[in-house]
């Protein structure tokens, strides 16, 4: 399990992490979901021992292992937005030389690296130069790499960026793979979507501080009730509708357009329910009575512009 | 799963960068630029051969001054090998997957170095054949040469880490080279010349104060530091100890520079000539130096590479 406690990151005037924290637990599949500059990578970089916290910790299974090096290097995999290749590499020398950087040489290297290439669909390009890798070989070559040590938790930043679909639909397998072997996957993206279709689990980063963590189905329900309710009343009974909705609580914004009214209401399906029932009773005639259809993206907007969702 | 003691950065380094054409280019360069020194030491011996000055200490000359250009060349050859070692990970965005390896920063500068310091002694003993044509005619003996490339090795060393150390320092290879240059030849020239500036400081003094350059007479009168000493100021410099290290056997001495260059400032040295110990330990002394110098540059890159600094964490409202 991972527990990240009230992190602060400072560059120059610029507050990169503010008071975040987050608790992962051991199996998940984390999307960890923010904008440009909202703090993901900062947050990976110092989880993976890349970059000092002004404040704050960061616990693998109850133990700050930020301060041990060899620890923090065997227990955690990092994959970095970028590829980093070595030139005049083939696949398998790429490999066996990050596994050497973990002391694993000769047979046993060997078959590990073997087994990693089989594991990320590159067996065949074992001979390969890395530079004639395509960029979603080059990635899927990275997870592998990532992997070499057999770590428990894995950070991937920004994986599936610029893949196209086939390789994004590879990687999303692989993933799934390795999160059924039990190891804990944390991706990040900036495309709540993108993540929802592999992760378990997503958690919004915004500013540096969490806005929303919450499993897939909690996500989608959030994303349904972040959409507004579309009432179609008969068109004499649109003042009644008015009255009767001026007076619930959870109704933040209401429009009309001809005798549909739509309805910013932040309450969850028993006060719909309960608003439905008070406008039957107010003899307010009703039509139509429905969420619209709620968009992750739009769900997203509304976390990171400060809208009122909560937090799971 | 077990785990081995061998340095992946070197083994990899040794093992996938030795193929690349890059070394065999350099082996090239550094035996043809020392061609021309090689003909013109036989061409030498030839010309005083017929005349009957021929002698060992000339010999000994010529070795000196072939010494001395394949250090020289060396001093350009090192920086453009090891001042890329660092800062190409950077720029190639392979140094951050490194850092969060088993490696730590103090093995991973220990990889980069002794891999491009391996690869430069490679490059001087491609050139001991070249060099070895000395025993054609004597004058300097295989225990000696081997010595004096022990020297030279440990020059190679010094000057490597001056690579290491700027290339770990900046993020970009080009300044990594250009500052290694410069450090590199700065050093040289100023462990040279830092005896003089202080003999010639200390006449300056005597000039001005007492206006009499006769003596040291502050130091000398008093026998606190005679001065053949102030030669001992050129320690940190390699080309003194290849110097003292062929000169020892043919009657050269580190003292002697130190007597004849200060006398060459004008006379104005007393010669106190006793056979002390602290010159027969010249190179040896300067090595040791050299080596410290070495492992403290290293020391200091692998703190800069490290991305977290040991402290402890506080809290922040």
């Amino acid at each position: 399990m991972i527990e990240i406690k009230n992190l602060y990151k400072r560059y120059g005037r610029f507050l990169a992490l503010n008071d975040f924290s987050l608790d992962i637990e051991q199996g998940e599949l984390l999307g960890f979901v923010g904008s440009n500059g909202a703090g993901k990578t900062t947050t990976m970089r110092i989880c993976v021992g890349l970059l000092q916290a002004d404040g704050g910790e960061v616990l693998i299974d109850g133990k700050n292992l930020l301060n041990d090096h060899r620890a923090l290097a065997e227990k955690v995999g990092y994959v970095p937005d970028y590829f980093g290749v070595y030139k005049s590499l083939t696949a398998s020398e790429y490999l066996h030389f990050y596994a050497g950087a973990y002391g694993i040489y000769g047979k046993e290297a060997d078959v590990l690296c073997d087994e990693l290439l089989e594991l990320v669909n590159l067996k065949n390009k074992k001979d390969t130069d890395v530079n004639g890798l395509s960029r979603g070989m080059k990635q899927r070559l990275c997870l592998a790499r990532g992997l070499v040590h057999n770590p428990d938790i894995l950070f991937l930043d920004e994986p599936a960026s610029g893949l196209d679909p086939k390789a994004r639909y590879e990687l999303k397998e692989i993933l799934k793979n390795l999160s059924s072997m039990g190891k804990t996957i944390v991706i990040s993206s900036h495309i709540l979507p993108e993540l929802a279709e592999m992760c378990t689990t997503v958690a919004i980063i915004n500013k540096g501080h969490l806005v929303l963590k919450g499993t897939i189905d909690e996500i989608h329900r959030a994303a349904a009730m972040s959409s507004p309710l579309m009432i179609t009343v008969a068109e004499d009974h649109i003042d009644k509708a008015f009255d009767v909705l001026q007076n619930n609580l959870f109704v933040q914004k209401v429009t009309a357009q001809g005798n549909i009214l739509s309805v910013v209401f932040t309450g969850d399906q028993d006060a719909e329910s309960q608003l439905l029932s008070d406008m039957v009773t107010s003899g307010v005639m009703i039509k139509g009575f429905h969420r619209q259809e709620g968009s992750l993206e739009s769900l997203f907007m509304q976390v990171v512009n400060g809208g009122s969702v909560k937090e799971n | 799963m077990k785990k081995t003691k061998r340095n992946a950065v070197l083994f990899k380094e040794m093992t996938v960068d030795m193929k690349k054409p890059k070394i065999l280019i350099i082996m090239l360069l550094i035996n043809m630029l020392l061609i021309p020194v090689v003909l013109g030491f036989f061409l030498a011996i030839y010309i005083q051969g017929n005349s009957g000055e021929l002698g060992y200490r000339i010999l000994a000359n010529y070795f000196i001054a072939m010494m001395f250009t394949e250090a020289g060349i060396i001093a350009f050859i090192v920086p453009a090998v090891t001042a890329g070692s660092v800062s190409l990970e950077k720029e190639r965005q392979t140094l951050d997957v490194l850092l969060t390896t088993r490696l730590t920063t103090w093995e991973i500068i220990k990889g980069k170095y002794f891999s491009s310091y391996l690869t430069i002694v490679l490059l001087v003993l491609s050139t001991m054949p070249m060099m070895s044509l000395v025993f054609i005619y004597g004058g300097i003996g295989i225990w000696q040469m081997i010595y004096v490339f022990i020297v030279l090795y440990v020059y190679i060393a010094m000057i490597a880490s001056f690579g290491v150390f700027f290339s770990a320092l900046t993020k970009n290879t080009v300044a990594s080279v250009v500052l290694t240059y410069i450090f590199t030849l700065s050093y040289l020239v100023f462990t040279a010349v830092l005896p003089w500036i202080v003999v010639g400081g200390i006449e300056l003094v005597n000039l001005m104060i007492y206006e009499d350059h006769k003596y040291f007479n502050f130091i000398t009168d008093q026998h606190l530091i005679p001065s053949d000493y102030f030669i001992m100021l050129g320690i940190g410099n390699p080309f003194y100890a290849i110097f003292d290290s062929i000169g020892h056997t043919i009657g050269y001495s580190i003292e002697g520079i130190g007597i004849q260059g200060v006398n060459s400032l004008g006379e104005i040295l007393p010669h106190t000539s006793d056979k002390n110990i602290v010159f027969r330990m010249f190179t040896p002394i300067s090595m040791v130096f050299q080596l410290v110098v070495t492992f403290i540059l290293l020391k200091i890159s692998a703190v800069f590479l490290n991305p977290v600094k040991a402290k402890k964490n506080k809290k922040r409202k």
